[in-house]
């Protein structure tokens, strides 16, 4: 297939990505609108923000040709953002957890785990930004891997308080949070900028992996459907709502 | 009859709220709203007199806190029945107990009218078998219609098969259920009364809305 070819399709898969992030950004910023508690209300919102994110970073399939490395900068805001995602879907587990079991400590913990982490990306952001040749940066970039042991820490309580609640949706939402990452992270193995067909083949991952992101989503709340209302010859009931 | 605490809703039901010795049951999802009928149903009965319990496998503390960012008053307070902080355990491995000391409660009060709200329908139907919880809330239900008393309780969806819930909702004299519906891209929370004892069928659904200062519900219009 000519490389013009794959372009295209390139392109397209881009635009499928962005729209895939839209659309189920979208649905779960409405779906929070849509709650009352404040910690449903909360997950629904941070998984618009995370996709929101994924949008910047995945839509974007010919690196550098808006000038710009969205890639760079989605990920400064996913590794920002990551916590209080997952964290948000922590507690909304642990609400319809019937024992309110603080699973991990996780409750108790996650006040300082959030000083820790954020302290830690501060200085992974000095380590990656700042001037190289300073012990201070050197000593910081040594350090700084240890971010990811807190999302590590954070994904592994919400897996588990997943295992423990009754509610079904929640449990596929973290079920497809968990394949969509999967495949997200599948995608990172056929990076190669340099080769078109390498990027169309990653780029098409990547959207099987926004597209369970997107099944997520549908897994906040469970939706019904207005039911047409059949109307009655003695109109003694109220018709109201349902009807065009 | 019981008021539900919320007007709009009253004069939706058309009788100024539920009917006397009458079971309801809340149906809905994680986060949609029940627990606030829930909270104005046992507002409405402390303004008016009624002796009120409240039965939840929630601390007391966890339950007063939303009641509070509902714009529900926390002034006068229920008699709790919770996982703590109240006198009273609810032990939802131990379902004969919270059976006990709900209709024990109920006929320490039998002179004045009573108020029932509870949400451990649902733990205990994810713990016990349906048959068993089928006759459980039978007897309950039954036992405490014979004082004066309404009960309100909750029930979560998505946690139970739907025949599960379809059983159950058979003990009761009225259903409401609390969905998001779509409507194209738009999302929506509504509400249906399924079925409510002295009532035609209540066709249509109803959009409720809960702000710090009340809740309100209106005929949903597409």
């Amino acid at each position: 297939m000519s490389d013009d070819i794959l372009t295209v399709v390139l392109v397209v898969l881009g635009i499928t990505s962005a729209g895939i992030c839209l659309v189920a950004a979208y649905r779960a910023a409405e779906i929070g609108r849509g709650l009352v508690s404040r910690v449903h209300r909360n997950r629904a919102y941070w998984t618009a923000v995370m996709l929101g994110t994924l949008m910047i970073g995945f839509s974007d399939p010919l690196p550098g040709t808006l000038g710009v490395d969205l890639g760079m900068i989605a990920y400064v805001l996913f590794l920002l953002l990551v916590l209080p995602f997952v964290d948000g879907a922590i507690l909304a587990a642990e609400d319809t957890d019937f024992f309110h079991r603080d699973t991990l400590r996780w409750r108790r913990l996650r006040k300082p785990v959030f000083a820790v982490y954020y302290a830690t990306y501060a200085t992974l952001l000095v380590s990656t930004f700042g001037p190289s040749t300073s012990p201070v940066v050197a000593f910081l970039s040594n350090i700084s891997p240890g971010l990811f042991v807190v999302p590590g820490y954070a994904i592994a309580t919400l897996v588990l308080v997943a295992r423990r609640t009754a509610d079904r949706n929640l449990k596929w939402y973290v079920g497809y949070l968990g394949v969509g990452l999967a495949w997200l992270v599948g995608s990172v193995f056929l990076y190669n900028p340099s080769s078109i067909p390498s990027s169309t083949a990653e780029q098409a991952v990547i959207v099987v992996g926004l597209y369970f992101f997107y099944r997520a989503v549908m897994s906040l709340s469970p939706l019904g459907r207005i039911e047409k209302e059949v109307a009655t010859t003695s109109d003694q009931t109220p018709h109201v709502g349902g009807l065009p | 009859m019981a008021s539900t605490g919320v007007p709009t809703l009253d004069n939706l039901l058309g009788s100024d709220g539920y009917p006397d010795r009458s079971s309801i049951l809340v149906v809905g999802p994680p986060g949609i709203g029940k627990e606030v009928l829930g909270y104005w149903f046992v507002r409405s009965g402390l303004v008016q007199g009624d002796y009120c319990l409240f039965a939840t496998h929630r601390p007391v503390s966890d339950v007063l806190r939303d009641m509070k960012g509902v714009g529900v008053s926390t002034e006068r307070v229920p008699e709790w029945i919770s996982s703590s902080g109240s006198p009273i355990m609810c032990d939802l491995r131990d379902a004969t107990s919270i059976s006990f000391n709900i209709k024990e409660a109920v006929h320490r009060n039998k002179e004045r009218r009573v108020r029932v709200a509870t949400d451990v329908l649902s733990p205990l139907l994810v713990l016990n078998p349906v048959e068993s919880m089928y006759s459980y809330w039978s007897q309950l239900l039954s036992d405490l219609k014979q004082q004066d008393s309404v009960v309100l309780a909750l029930a979560e969806d998505g946690m139970h098969p739907p025949n599960t819930l379809t059983t159950m909702e058979q003990l009761f004299d009225g259903v409401i259920e609390m969905k998001l519906y779509e409507e194209g891209l738009a999302i929506t929370p509504l509400f249906r009364v399924k079925k409510m004892l002295g009532l035609p069928p209540l066709h249509g659904y109803f959009r409720f809305s809960v702000s710090s200062t009340g809740m309100e519900v209106v005929p949903h219009v597409r």
